[in-house]
């Protein structure tokens, strides 16, 4: 599979957000402040996990037959690892670097970041692929993320029943969307990354 | 009418919106709903029973990292129970087993455990219960209306399929962009019934 297909999957039919819905409750939050120190933070964090996550099913679970365990190995060796980098970043001395810190940290434990590990160390993927997919989810994250803030923007200053006001009509908007998404389906992005 | 802030949501999916994932993913077809809310339910009540236990057994600084393990740990019995009791069915839910450590509700279940929240058994008892409930309602929803069938959580390779109608009346309902759809409308309705009470969501 080529890494330009592997990437058009993870941005569109495969949208971590709109399809498996994933990192779902911090979308809908309305507070989003600093929005670079967070799509910086996911990145790194994703890349880590999807990596360490890899790396360990592939060398150490797979030939002990452990796979099953990969959920308890992420929780102990994995997650930890990866919210003591996001604090040594969180150390440092720049203001950015403390925002992406703190993000990270919160990342860390988020659906989101452990459901795309699982998803590129559970397929088929080599190394590489793993890690544009799991980047390639991260952008199609934001993307569908910015998206609902702007539709957001528009409810906001729209004629909506009170009841259906902010997180009601987004849930609502973010229907609409998915149903776009579903056009998108991966033979279509295969063919189209050929 | 005087309109006061609810001092406390039990409904944490249309009223919180918390672990939300599995809802919009899994439940599109009703035993993988009923697989789902039957781990969740054990995870939030072992969890619920031994987190207090834990707090005097561990210092404060390996009372997190402890109690994520034992998540995981419960996590990774379940998707082998799971894939025991229905191969088919435990594939469909897939990734959503493993996934119920980091969910919202379950990770807020371990802080307040964690931290010794007060009252923590009249928080967790009412949400675990209603979290329940609205998977299998929705999931049964969805299914029914959106294909026309309900698939038992019967024991076995195959799964049992009950047919309600000869054709799907609303395929889109089973997808993901129903589920965003439904839980919108439900959400709304929620705020609607709340409103009518002389409440409103903080």
């Amino acid at each position: 599979m080529s890494y330009l297909a592997i990437v058009l999957a993870s941005v569109f039919s495969a949208n971590a957000l709109l399809v498996y819905g994933f990192g779902i409750c911090p979308a809908f939050r309305k507070e989003r402040r600093g929005v670079w120190p967070q799509i910086v933070a996911l990145a790194i964090v994703n890349l880590l996990a999807s990596g360490l996550f890899w790396l360990v099913r592939r060398f150490i679970l797979v030939p002990l037959k452990l796979d099953i365990l990969d959920v308890i190995v992420y929780a102990v060796i994995i997650a930890p690892v990866i919210k003591y980098l996001a604090r040594f970043i969180a150390s440092a001395s720049s203001s950015f670097l403390v925002r992406v810190g703190a993000a990270a940290d919160e990342a860390v434990m988020s659906c989101l970041t452990f459901g795309v590990a699982l998803i590129v160390t559970r397929a088929d993927y080599g190394l590489g692929e793993a890690v544009i997919a799991s980047l390639g989810s991260c952008v199609g994250y934001w993307a569908a993320v910015i998206v609902l803030d702007s539709i957001r923007e528009r409810l906001e200053l729209s004629a909506v029943p009170p009841a259906f006001r902010g997180a009601p009509g987004l849930l609502i908007s973010a229907g609409l969307m998915a149903m776009a998404f579903l056009g998108i389906d991966s033979a279509l992005v295969h063919n189209l990354a050929r | 009418m005087e309109r006061k802030n609810a001092p406390f949501l039990p409904d944490p999916v249309t009223g919180s919106l918390i672990g939300l994932c599995p809802i919009i993913a899994v439940t599109g077809n009703f035993g993988a709903g009923v697989m789902m809310a039957v781990g969740v339910l054990i995870s939030m009540l072992v969890l619920g029973a031994t987190l207090p236990a834990l707090r005097s057994l561990f210092p404060e600084r390996l009372r997190a990292p402890v109690a994520f393990a034992l998540a995981a740990s419960l996590s990774a019995g379940y998707a082998l129970a799971a894939g025991a009791y229905s191969p088919s069915l435990a594939s469909l839910v897939g990734i959503f087993i493993p996934l119920t450590i980091v969910n919202c509700l379950v990770l807020t279940t371990l802080r307040r455990g964690i931290r010794g929240d007060e009252p923590f058994a009249s928080w967790l008892l009412p949400s675990t219960f209603l979290y329940f409930g609205i998977i299998i309602a929705i999931s049964a929803f969805r299914e029914a209306i959106g294909l026309g069938r309900l698939t038992l959580p019967v024991p076995g390779e195959v799964p049992m399929t009950l047919v309600l109608f000869d054709a799907a009346p609303m395929r889109l309902l089973a997808a993901p962009a129903g589920g965003f759809m439904l839980l919108g409308c439900l959400a709304g309705l929620y705020r609607i019934v709340l409103r009518k009470g002389g409440r409103r969501i903080p």
